[in-house]
């Protein structure tokens, strides 16, 4: 399928010297691990640096989140976490396009997301709660073909880097629509940070998961099925309050969004943002969806 | 409201918890008047079924009054329902289809059963998280969902008794059976005489079957497995199951079997000693000895046909049998949405009594007794009925 981030962040130096870089890398990760201490610790840590960069052409750093990514794009593709769930939604094309286009329907769907604010017809501000930590940034529509695709990026500092985007195919025979979400994030602490985080039920995968199927019983059935606060014996009775929060989110996700910003050109005159990060795609290009 | 919480292996007591509320606008309150114990709850109860939390609330087989209403479905308060077990929520291509037990939008907790085994099916009533933790009907309230799917009226002419197992077992009794395909005086075998193959049985001679063998060795169970019409055979008093099937159909095997006992299936043979060898240490989930029975007594051709609850792998099972007799299996939770209304209209013909398999009619309070009764089969206990 297309790729709408560059692939590789090694800067152009030749593959001689990135062997050079592995080889001498390993040679010192091996003389580190001879002995017991400290320094041969942070040989060995050199080391392992090196060889990271001459393999992959960017440091460890990248694995935990730290460091300069620096390249054009939001988040270089081997870094970070991508994700990529799809699901059939029985409603059409066109009629799924224009409930995601609008920024204002996503808290509908995904708890997370506490407030949006449309900043302009590309531009949103997004405020999300998550474990009552809560973060703000702004993302940007970077392309779209009307019933077919949305990309977007996240802009500037970001606390969490985000790209991604959301195809639309007609699904065979009445089944709707197939909607497809690729998504690259770049969490704090890294694709490290993901991997244990998912042992503690944060797992990123599944939570989109959970958003797509929270998407398509909004669409199909009207409201998200939902057992937060049901009544249960003992020692789970501190349910009350998660039924009243859940009751309330539940509300919010049927009702539609009031006024329109700017009320906004029809979806068919939507131009694809031609700014210098971004690619101008257009029907050509989509050779029939992934 | 006092409701039936389970906190472990063979521990589930009465409580008092807080009654349920309307969250969606498509949600009901059932005051329940009558509910059961499936013969699946004794799986929860036995600690085979994973996800469960202390405190849950069990039950699947319930009706009664509707005291609350959400504003976008057809009930009314005062209407008098009957619950199936299986949440649909009657709009996405599997409720649309009539497999209302695979509906895609009813479990909360969908990535759970994505995750294990790259789907997921229905949420249920009472039975662990992995089918969406919804609190069960062995109490006095319940939050029903999707009020305008799922709930069935029916008539005052017929008591609470009558109707009560259009909620669940009379409903996979009788899909077990069509499943068999079953054509004018064709012979069916059925293992298991609990009250789903009872209603198995019974559903089998209303769809046309001429002949019924069922095995199980309750002689209660069996006896009235005889008074539905079957001839039966007690597995601890025959030397083999299979020449006694074989003996019946002239060496032929019955056209269908059904396996209406699943994963908790007791035995005696080898193969047995060697599932629960198996089981105890943790190598194989399920017991698959009625599935091996089945799979070698049916005639070439035939059906087996599995109400059976299987949870996750079976072993040693013979499938290149079952390729080389050109067998077809049917199975499946029910989609008891698509029975409702065509049973309940037997039984106000008069063809069918659901009410003659209760064994026990106790309270609420009695429940924490009546599932080590039930599950022990003491007492001549076929099946329990709870007043909240």
């Amino acid at each position: 399928m297309e790729k709408i981030l560059p692939r590789t962040a090694r800067n152009g130096d030749s593959r001689g010297a990135a062997v050079l870089q592995s080889a001498a890398g390993a040679a010192l990760v091996i003389y580190g691990a001879k002995r017991r201490s400290v320094l041969r610790g942070a040989v060995s840590l050199v080391g392992a640096e090196l060889v990271c960069r001459g393999v992959t052409g960017h440091g460890l750093g990248a694995y935990v989140g730290i460091g300069n990514m620096g390249t054009r794009a939001s988040i270089p593709h081997q870094i970070g976490v991508q994700i990529r769930r799809s699901i059939i939604i029985g409603v059409e094309p066109e009629q799924i396009y224009e409930f995601l286009r609008d920024a204002r329907n996503m808290p509908r769907f995904i708890r997370q997301i506490a407030d949006v604010k449309c900043l302009d017809d590309v531009r949103t501000e997004w405020t999300a709660r998550f474990n009552g930590i809560e973060t703000t940034w702004v993302s940007r529509i970077i392309n779209e073909i009307p019933n077919r695709v949305i990309a977007w990026r996240s802009e500037g500092d970001a606390a969490v880097d985000n790209a991604g985007s959301v195809w639309f195919e007609k699904a065979p025979k009445d089944l709707g629509t197939i909607v497809r979400v690729i998504l690259q994030v770049r969490p704090p602490g890294g694709a490290l940070a993901t991997l244990i985080g998912k042992f503690f039920g944060a797992d990123p995968e599944r939570q989109v998961g959970d958003h797509l199927r929270a998407l398509k019983q909004l669409l199909e059935a009207g409201e998200i099925a939902t057992t937060r606060g049901q009544p249960a014996g003992d020692p789970q009775n501190r349910r009350p309050a998660r039924r009243e929060a859940d009751v309330a989110w539940q509300a919010r996700s049927r009702e539609e969004p009031r006024e329109r910003l700017n009320d906004p050109l029809p979806s068919t005159e939507r131009v694809a943002s031609t700014e210098a990060t971004g690619t101008m795609m257009d029907e050509k290009d989509v050779k029939g969806g992934l | 409201m006092r409701a039936l919480c389970w906190y472990g292996s063979g521990d589930v007591r009465i409580e008092t918890v807080e009654d349920p509320q309307i969250v969606n606008p498509r949600d009901v309150i059932v005051k329940v008047t009558l509910t059961a114990i499936c013969g699946s709850d004794l799986h929860i109860y036995d600690g085979y079924i994973p996800t469960m939390k202390k405190g849950d609330i069990l039950g699947h087989e319930f009706m009664g009054e509707v005291v609350e209403a959400g504003h976008e479905n057809g009930l009314k308060v005062g209407d008098r329902v009957v619950v199936p077990f299986a949440i649909a929520c009657g709009n996405c291509f599997y409720c649309k289809t009539g497999l209302f037990s695979a509906c895609d939008n009813s479990n909360p907790n969908a990535w759970m059963l994505d995750l294990k085994d790259g789907y997921s099916g229905a949420g249920l009533f009472g039975y662990s998280h992995l089918y969406g933790g919804y609190a069960g009907g062995q109490s006095e309230y319940v939050r029903v969902p999707y009020g305008d799917v799922g709930p069935l009226k029916v008539p005052d002419s017929l008591s609470d008794e009558q109707v009560l197992f259009l909620s669940d077992i009379f409903p996979t009794g009788y899909m077990a059976a069509e499943n068999c395909n079953i054509q004018q005086g064709d012979t069916i075998a059925v293992w298991g005489c609990g009250p789903v193959g009872l209603f198995a049985i019974m559903s089998c001679f209303l769809l046309g079957a001429g002949r019924v063998i069922a095995i199980d060795r309750f002689p209660e169970r069996l006896k009235k497995a005889r008074i539905a019409g079957a001839e039966t055979v007690n597995y601890e008093e025959v030397d083999s199951v299979l020449d006694a099937v074989k003996e019946f159909t002239g060496g032929m095997g019955p056209d269908a079997c059904i396996d209406a006992v699943g994963l908790e299936a007791h035995g005696h043979s080898i193969a047995a000693t060697y599932d629960k060898v198996k089981q105890a240490t943790f190598m194989q989930t399920d017991r698959p000895t009625v599935l091996r029975q089945a799979i070698q007594a049916c005639r070439k051709g035939g059906t087996v046909s599995i109400p059976g609850v299987y949870g996750a792998y079976i072993d040693k099972t013979p499938m290149g049998m079952a390729f080389g007799k050109g067998l077809t299996f049917k199975m499946g939770q029910t989609h008891v949405h698509r029975y409702m209304k065509p049973l309940l209209a037997r039984i106000e013909a008069g063809e069918i009594d659901p009410s003659s398999i209760i064994t026990h009619r106790l309270t609420l309070d009695d429940a924490p007794e009546a599932y080590r009764t039930f599950r022990d089969k003491e007492d001549g206990c076929v099946k329990v009925v709870m007043k909240p």
